[in-house]
């Protein structure tokens, strides 16, 4: 009722100013477009810069000080799988190196029972791990039954869970060495009761796209999910993602019927009351590896469109306390469809503006939102060098010049995840799509 | 002894000093520049009239000033709330005068953590007769040096705060919007953006900073190629139009290339202007200039300080065209400068310290040195014989009257003061009558005899004898005089103001000649 109000009342206020200015019907459409694209644009670039805005955000996102005190809270690590035999054997090497006492850890693998392949390729891993000394405690999770989905398994292998600390990571994962040490003291230093730490992807010279998809990652963890956070709304991510049991408990697990069950799960928790934080420190990222073509990537993008259109239908972020909360999440959820057209708005409309006969003002007006747009670019052109420099990769410098080159395809390809996870919605097309892993990130070469 | 520790004392006793150093007098002295009506009358076609001007519009200055003042304008009831047209500009001219005061008092008291340098500051700022004469004009450098100072308060005040540095490159933008120039101070603006975002975020509160700067600078470009204007019409064909590229290719040619310090250089003409208004602060600038400048390892801020100082220097000094107003933003530089040279020289000699007791009565005396040596600037009147002579024509001349007049006139000869006042349709900007094509050939039809009315002044006068206005000195060469305004105002710095109708008995020069 509240943002009905709200709504009403923009409305009111609008179409007040708009008769003020005497504008035809085609100039109040590129006036409000402008508007709404500025208004849109602005809060977009905060959200990319707001850890970077001053160093007290920065400090914010750091988890705090590792050597601070003893390890206490035991976690359940949840490794969900479904044809993943190439790239298991490395996910669980990696999460045995894990700093953090063995017996304070233990990693639940989720395969169902036909899925052979998988399955062996976990019990070789295990088997020649067992030759290591010290390792923390791994159970292979063979289950059956319906919806053939990551959010059932997680559901499945939650009941065997022995752990105070509840985590996902997803199959092709490469979790920092330290990762379980900096959760566990952010859970000891600050009231929360959900972590969400980063999530990097890092080969961003594989694919045209990939580039702008590491960056994607790199703003939406370090940036747009603290801020997120720190206004009261998380849709939290799906991997290195870490819960107090309580709060699994309380809130009924994960939503099987949903796509996105960690946008869900996110949603729930804080409209539950539960506090969550973000952490990001780029030797603590999880780090991942970019859809291997156009049309994988197209693929897990309708996934999460569509799983954030249902979240959206469910109506549960209406439960959040605040109105801010509320419109937040609805914004969010609503960002996928328009995210796209807000983009090529901000190209489309300075063009119309240029060719159409408008008032002077209002063509300049037009134009203010593109200064948006060419500051996200600059961004992510700052963002990959960041990525460099972090995660010591290694790349040719055209690669700059491609990711502006890029942009706009990359755009376009979006919009066509978001289409087809509307039509996918529409016409209750809803199994799980799987994206393919190829361990592409363990395979690049990294500067010493 | 409490008033001094109250957060607001200073600041409020900065804006009252100011307003009055500035404020009294104000209508009076200095003269009305031609200048200065064309910013009033560009500011309220822009904002009264919705249009960029009442002539052609050749990007000779980015519009944002005369939006602003056009703002004024309009928020304050019209040009005409405070009679003359040029008072309500003026007006605006003291409050941003004022406003900057205060950024100079935050400014160094952020920069010296000392807020009686920072009162310093801005008391040299505020009653330098060389400031006072200045910040009263009408002058886009005024709207630009208030834009300046704010752009540099923040960014000497950001320390590695993203907001900071995006206001800094806001108001970095803007001022470049209201007077170009600004532009030329880009390399120590960009030194000290570099030096100030020193951190783990500074590729993002740089990429910000500059970023929204540029992009307000656009505007001027996109502006120009929305109006189909950009490019000169020789590059493209097609109709003959202004265009802002050609605009800026002109105002880089002009000048004669001169050294600076060649006397008929448009720097020692410009220099003997500013010391004859007032040397203390010019002096005392270039004093702490060169004091800061090797401050460079110990005290950053102040090195960028006489940076800055010296950067725009050696712009006025380059030996292209300058006008003496274009001193304004070096005089902000200079109030500054001064006490941060101050500062240092304090920490450096025991002796001055030892004479702290007497710093309260040697800063009142040099106030009131400085206060008296500006006493002329509160009661000298020089704007009567312009005045005049424009009600003499609102109350004497028919209105379809075809006026070439100066442009400090334009705006109150051709448009209605209040409802009992006659407009003048017909009037036009002696200028544009020479320049214009539009107003010579269309209005005009190039013909000395459809024009009624010359108001002749002493700035007429100089372009006249340049030889560069024919037209005009046809139009002068066949007019007799109707009335002189003179009344002794042009001994204490005021011009003399004729006005002659114009005839075919070709007498009006031998008769002006004679007066």
């Amino acid at each position: 009722m509240k943002l009905f109000r709200l709504f009403i009342l923009v409305i009111c206020f609008f179409v007040l100013v708009t008769s003020f200015l005497k504008l035809t019907v085609v100039e109040t459409f590129i006036f409000t477009l402008s508007l709404v694209l500025l208004v849109q644009g602005a809060f977009a670039s905060f959200a990319m810069l707001y850890s970077f805005f001053c160093l007290g955000n920065l400090k914010k996102v750091m988890p705090p000080d590792t050597l601070v005190g003893s390890d206490t809270n035991k976690f359940s690590l949840i490794v969900p799988l479904k044809n993943e035999a190439k790239v298991i054997g490395e996910t669980l090497r990696a999460m045995t190196k894990i700093k953090y006492p063995k017996s304070l850890y233990e990693v639940l693998v989720v395969v169902r029972v036909d899925d052979i392949l998988t399955i062996k390729a976990v019990e070789r891993a295990i088997e020649k791990m067992s030759l290591g000394v010290d390792l923390p405690d791994i159970k292979l999770i063979k289950i059956d039954g319906e919806p053939i989905n990551k959010a059932y398994s997680l559901n499945q292998a939650f009941l065997h869970a022995s752990g105070d600390i509840i985590s996902v990571f997803d199959a092709e994962d490469s979790p920092s060495k330290h990762i379980l040490k900096a959760v566990d003291q952010t859970f000891l230093q600050t009231k929360v009761d959900v972590v969400q730490a980063g999530v990097q992807l890092i080969n961003v010279a594989s694919r045209w796209f990939s580039a702008l998809n590491c960056l994607e990652y790199y703003f939406w963890f370090k940036s747009i999910l603290p801020l997120m956070a720190s206004l009261g709304a998380n849709p939290l991510g799906g991997n290195t993602v870490f819960f107090k049991k309580q709060v699994l408990n309380s809130i009924g697990g994960w939503d099987e019927n949903c796509l996105t069950e960690d946008a869900d799960i996110g949603i729930r928790a804080v409209a539950a009351g539960f506090k969550t934080k973000m952490i990001y420190l780029e030797n603590l990222a999880t780090l991942e590896e970019t859809p291997q073509n156009e049309a994988a990537f197209i693929r897990q993008r309708s996934r999460w469109d569509q799983g954030y259109l249902q979240v959206l239908l469910k109506g549960d972020w209406l439960k959040l306390p605040s109105l801010k909360q509320q419109f937040l999440s609805f914004y969010l959820l609503c960002q996928f469809l328009i995210h796209q057209f807000v983009v090529l708005s901000m190209i489309s409309l300075p063009l119309v503006s240029l060719v159409t006969k408008v008032p002077l003002w209002l063509a300049l007006f037009s134009w203010l939102p593109a200064y948006f747009l060419a500051l996200q670019i600059g961004l992510y052109f700052i963002g990959l060098a960041d990525l460099k420099k972090h995660y010591h990769l290694k790349f040719k410098k055209s690669l700059y010049l491609y990711l502006i080159l890029s942009y706009i395809p990359y755009q376009l390809m979006l919009s066509l995840a978001s289409f087809r996870a509307v039509f996918r919605q529409l016409f209750g097309l809803l199994n799980w799509e799987k994206t393919h892993h190829f361990n592409l990130h363990r395979q690049l070469k990294l500067a010493s | 002894m409490k008033l001094f520790k109250l957060k607001y004392f200073f600041p409020i006793i900065i804006l009252i000093f100011t307003l009055l150093s500035h404020g009294i007098n104000l209508f009076n002295y200095p003269v009305f520049l031609g200048d200065e009506g064309i910013y009033s009358f560009q500011a309220w076609w822009l904002v009264g009239l919705g249009k960029l001007g009442p002539y052609t519009y050749w990007y000779d200055h980015a519009p944002f000033g005369w939006f602003l003042l056009g703002l004024w304008q309009r928020l304050t009831f019209g040009p005409f709330s405070f009679g003359f047209s040029l008072n309500s500009g003026r007006i605006l001219m003291v409050v941003l005068a004022s406003l900057g005061s205060l950024g100079i008092y935050y400014l160094v008291k952020n920069l010296t953590k000392n807020k009686y340098l920072g009162l310093f500051s801005s008391f040299v700022f505020a009653i330098s007769p060389l400031a006072i004469f200045y910040h009263r004009m009408i002058l886009l450098d005024n709207i630009e040096t208030f834009f300046l100072i704010f752009s540099l308060l923040f960014l000497f005040k950001a320390k590695k705060r993203g907001l900071y540095f995006l206001l800094s490159g806001i108001f970095y933008g803007l001022a470049f919007l209201s007077k170009e120039i600004v532009i030329f101070l880009l390399p120590s603006y960009v030194l000290a953006l570099f030096w100030q975002s020193k951190g783990k975020n500074q590729n993002y509160t740089r990429f910000l900073c500059l970023s929204a700067a540029f992009f307000i600078i656009l505007f001027l470009p996109l502006l120009a190629l929305l109006r189909g204007e950009l490019f000169p019409s020789a590059w493209f064909g097609g109709k003959e139009h202004v265009s802002l590229i050609e605009t800026i290719l002109f105002q880089l040619s002009r000048g004669s290339g001169s050294r600076p310090w060649q006397p008929y250089s448009y720097f020692s003409q410009s220099l003997v202007k500013w010391l004859d208004h007032g040397s203390f602060l010019f002096l005392a600038g270039l004093w702490a200039m060169i004091v800061n400048l090797f401050n460079f390892k110990k005290d950053k801020p102040s090195f960028l300080f006489s940076l800055f100082s010296l950067n725009y220097l050696l712009f006025l000094a380059r030996g292209s065209f300058i006008l003496d107003f274009y001193i304004i933003p070096l005089l902000f530089f200079f109030s500054v400068n001064i006490s941060l040279a101050l500062r240092s020289i304090y920490e450096e000699f025991k002796l001055i310290k030892k004479l702290k007791p007497f710093y309260p009565i040697l800063a009142l005396v040099f106030c009131f040195w400085l206060g008296y040596s500006s006493l002329y600037l509160f009661t000298t009147k020089v704007t009567g014989n312009q005045t005049e002579v424009v009600n003499y024509i609102k109350n004497n001349l028919p209105e379809e009257s075809v006026i070439l007049v100066d442009d400090f006139a334009f705006l109150d000869i051709r448009l209605k003061r209040n409802n009992n006042d006659k407009a003048f349709p017909r009037v036009e900007w002696y200028s544009k009558a020479e320049d214009d094509p539009q107003i010579r050939e269309e209005e005009l039809k190039n013909d000395w005899r459809n024009v009624d009315f010359l108001m002749i002044d002493d700035y007429i006068e100089k372009g006249m004898a340049s030889g560069k206005m024919p037209f005009l000195e046809k139009v002068f060469k066949n007019s007799t005089l109707v009335k002189e305004f003179s009344s002794g105002e042009e001994k204490r710095g005021g011009i003399r103001v004729s006005l002659f109708k114009v005839d075919s008995k070709n007498k009006g020069f031998e008769e002006f000649i004679k007066n």
